[in-house]
């Protein structure tokens, strides 16, 4: 300790831009690995808005998670001040920038959820009970794979597990099970990215040094507000999470169909139409509509300014079936140009008490139909 | 056809779907206006599975255009053909019943006589089985799904009631006989077990073959269980030895238990297939697992067959081929085994008849007309009598396939020999002028290695049109592949051959 006191003493410039900690990593990883579909991911650090971790897949899906710096027991974040000190001129022109107190790298998200994981307790599936009900583990375990109800196990788990953390938290979350606990930093660009994982003071302790890389620029997708067309938000997640997972995985494109709500309802007397909101797919096993009704309890906001119709690769698609898994809502906005935009809502137990919402949000373009 | 399940109902039919699943890959839909009736086969052929649901299932059932525009003579029966997984995926997400409120199952029927009366109301030319989903809050799935036309609906027979034997027991009972013969997580590790129903006590054991010995540590497992495990225990002629395959049958064993039903087990003899039936309120299932005859076990239990099973010994012969037919079936292991090597004697049509499971259904009554008249007796259940009939047919057509395929190889033979026949027709202009011969002999490349019956047999058949151009000369390369015995290349001598041929012309 007092070796680290000296250490901070004699060379303020070495004190890392990031240090930050949680006592239970689970939460941190939900929303990685609801964007793992690439290995490269670029990681920005900001004052006040926490850890953006952005991945890119085929120039046409991007997919970012917003980790908000209260998800964290502690965070501390300094922009280097060897950066600040040692190139005034470049201050400056840093100041011109918009993003002045930023700091981004690159780095390989699959290494990284596995290296949280390195005592197996990082994920809900497998650490949701902890040594208590081993047995209980199993069965699910054993259900699932029996059963090959995957869909249902899966809603299952995420809505299990948010309960079961808020009780956990008041009889002091180390009570049940092992938790990972972790302490993470960063040096600044040309730092590895270090992390110590531990379960308990008195277990073992991990450290992991993931190599940082310098950050490439990703696809801009940018989202204009003002040119939506389409917003929907489903109450549940579950309802985008079950259609997504009956559709046939043959299935080439996906098409969403919406009309405006009065031309919807006066198109059902006359014929059928004019879908509300229509999900669509076709593969080689046939066709599928899905039909959702302006229904509080299903789309909680229907808003759609004219009829649309557009389509997406479904493999880009179902590549959010990670994320709803671990998400309670889900919002899904259209532009004019067809940019879709899913952002799913994961609430996050803030170590004080009280939930915070994180999201996750992908967006991606869509299919050019004119050669359709 | 269009059926409606509620919610209640289609958590049975999901275990019927699971089922038929493991039964076979392919589901055949039947509908007719009281049965909706889906099936399945094994990819060997030795296992079929049934399952009949009545109208009475569905809380609402139709058969028959919805426009009421079909001509009134038609048959009021629909058929088609999925891939078993695409439907059980759909339906399986809705596990739960309370998320779906109902389940329209309905069929568009394709119209193959299209260009006969084309009709352009109907968007597409294959049928389709609509599965639309009606879920809690109004939202609707509707999957289409295209259906095949099955080739041939395979459909056991009835078995004779005569000498059957029957048996029911509880899916609890029987599943705790069956679960001390664990089926291999591998699909390819099937165990078969021997099943001994004697007097008061029923023995089961496994199959030691051959097959499962390869390299296999061996675990052989024997039980016995008393008569009284069995509610209804009616045994024709105790003892009685059956030995099938656990697979499909454990299949069978999940789905009564999951219904609570009792399985009915129904037997003739060794040979003959085992009929289950799992009866319902309102469905009713016919699974049928071929048995195998066991050759090696009859050794081995001395006190096994008694004098009557001699008796019956005879009759073992004809019952492979008979429960073969009657399932149009290829059983599994030895027999399969039999008929693969009488088959690998010509092997050129084999390919094409063991192509897919459906292809070797089909090609027989394209080989023998006599099949043709089973195929509709087979397609519905007959009548025991003319059913007998049927398999007694069926016992000998079965070698229809082999020795026709003989015949294929003939005519095969024919194709070629225009080719080879065609060199044979230059010959004579290769008397005529030595070069010419040349040109045969290093153009005419199968003719060294034919022999002279070939040859002749070959002429023969060109020989009309040959001795209108030629005349005698024909006579002489006959002579002259006579004379040359088994090789052409005498021929090519050229000088010293002439004249012996020549000769003999003259003598003819």
């Amino acid at each position: 300790m007092s070796q680290m006191m000296s250490q901070r003493s004699e060379a303020e410039e070495a004190k890392p831009v990031l240090t930050a900690s949680v006592h239970d990593v689970r939460y941190f990883v939900a929303l990685l690995r609801g964007i793992n579909i690439a290995n490269r991911a670029s990681v920005t650090l900001t004052r006040e808005g926490g850890m953006t971790v952005t991945v890119e897949e085929g120039r046409t899906l991007l997919a970012t998670s917003y980790i908000y710096p209260d998800h964290f027991d502690s965070w501390e974040y300094n922009l280097e001040p060897t950066r600040v000190l040692s190139s005034q001129q470049s201050s400056l022109s840093k100041d011109s920038e918009p993003d002045s107190d930023s700091t981004s790298f690159e780095i390989p998200l699959g290494t990284l959820i596995e290296c949280l994981n390195i005592f197996g307790t990082a994920t809900f599936s497998s650490a949701t009970a902890g040594s208590k009900s081993k047995k209980w583990r199993r069965g699910e375990h054993d259900d699932a794979s029996d059963d090959d109800a995957g869909g249902r196990q899966r809603s299952r788990a995420p809505s299990n597990a948010p309960n079961n953390s808020r009780i956990e938290q008041y009889f002091g979350g180390g009570g049940h099970g092992k938790r990972t606990s972790m302490r993470l930093s960063y040096g600044g660009p040309g730092y590895p990215l270090t992390l110590l994982l531990a379960e308990d003071s008195t277990g073992p302790t991990t450290t992991c040094e993931i190599s940082t890389f310098d950050p490439e620029p990703n696809i801009e997708l940018p989202f204009d507000g003002d040119r939506t067309v389409l917003k929907i938000i489903f109450k549940s997640s579950s309802w985008l999470r079950e259609a997504l997972s009956e559709l046939d995985p043959s299935c080439d494109k996906i098409t969403f169909v919406s009309n405006p709500a009065d031309e919807a309802r006066r198109a059902q007397r006359a014929a059928p139409a004019k879908p509300l909101f229509r999900i669509q797919a076709s593969g080689s096993f046939g066709s599928t509509e899905m039909d959702y009704p302006n229904d509080r309890e299903v789309l909680e906001t229907f808003e759609c300014t004219h009829a649309i119709s557009v389509s997406y690769r479904f493999g880009h698609i179902s590549k959010t079936l990670r994320a709803l898994q671990s998400s309670t809502k889900t919002s899904l906005r259209i532009e004019e140009e067809g940019l879709l935009s899913l952002q799913f809502l994961v609430p996050v137990p803030k170590p004080r008490g009280g939930m915070s919402d994180s999201f996750i949000e992908f967006r991606c373009l869509a299919l050019d139909e004119g050669g359709d | 056809m269009q059926g409606t399940l509620n919610g209640v109902a289609l958590k049975p039919f999901l275990r019927a779907l699971t089922c038929l699943s493991k039964y076979g890959d392919e589901l055949v839909i039947h509908a007719d206006s009281n049965y909706f009736s889906l099936s399945a086969t094994n990819s060997s052929l030795s296992a079929y599975c049934r399952f009949k649901f009545s109208k009475r299932f569905f809380s609402k059932y139709r058969v028959g255009a919805a426009e009421g525009s079909s001509r009134p003579g038609e048959p009021q029966d629909v058929k088609g053909q999925l891939l078993s997984k695409t439907l059980l995926s759909i339906l399986k997400h809705h596990t739960n019943e309370k998320a779906v409120e109902r389940c329209e199952l309905s069929i568009v029927e394709g119209f193959p006589q299209a260009d006969q009366e084309p009709n352009e109301d109907q968007d597409t030319l294959e049928s389709r089985l609509i599965v639309r989903l009606y879920c809690k809050y109004g939202i609707v799935k509707t999957h289409r799904l295209p259906l095949l036309i099955p080739t041939s609906l395979l459909t056991p027979g009835i078995p004779d009631a005569s000498n059957e034997s029957r048996l029911t027991i509880g899916p609890r009972a029987i599943k705790d006989i069956t679960e001390h013969f664990p089926s291999g997580r591998g699909t390819k590790s099937d165990p078969q077990l021997i099943w001994t129903f004697g007097d008061n006590d029923v023995e089961v054991k496994s199959l030691e073959s051959s097959i499962d010995t390869k390299g296999k540590a061996q675990l052989s497992t024997e039980l016995t269980i008393s008569a009284d495990e069995f509610d209804v225990y009616d045994v024709f002629q105790t003892p009685i030895t059956i030995a099938f395959h656990l697979r499909e049958f454990n299949a069978t064993i999940a789905y009564a238990e999951s219904m609570t039903l009792p399985i009915d087990l129904r037997f003739t003899d060794p040979a003959a297939p085992l009929f289950i039936d799992v009866e319902g309120d309102e469905s009713e299932s016919l699974f049928v697992v071929s048995t195998s005859q066991i050759h090696v076990p009859q050794a081995q239990i001395p006190s096994n067959p008694p004098s009557n099973n001699h008796g019956n010994n005879p009759k073992k012969r004809p019952h492979p081929n008979e429960e073969e037919e009657v399932l149009r079936q290829r059983s599994e292991t030895p027999r399969a085994e039999k008929l693969k090597k009488s088959m690998k004697a010509v092997q050129r049509t084999e390919t094409v008849a063991s192509g897919s499971h459906d292809a070797r259904s089909m090609p027989p009554p394209s080989f023998i007309p006599h099949q043709q008249p089973l195929t509709p007796q087979g397609s519905h259940p007959p009548v025991s009598q003319s059913g007998e009939v049927g398999r007694a047919d069926g016992g000998n057509q079965l070698f229809f396939p082999e020795s026709s395929q003989p015949a294929p190889n003939y005519v095969s033979a024919n194709e070629q020999s225009p080719a080879r026949g065609g060199t044979p027709l230059f010959f004579p202009l290769s008397q005529l002028s030595q070069a010419d011969d040349e040109v045969i002999r290093a153009s005419g490349l199968g003719l060294e290695s034919m022999n002279a019956e070939e040859l002749q047999a070959m002429l023969e058949s060109e020989g009309v049109e040959v001795a209108f151009d030629f005349g005698s000369q024909r006579v002489k390369v006959e002579d002259g592949s006579d004379a040359a015995g088994d090789s052409l290349e005498l021929i090519d001598d050229a000088d010293a051959e002439f004249g012996p041929t020549q000769d003999e012309a003259e003598l003819l």
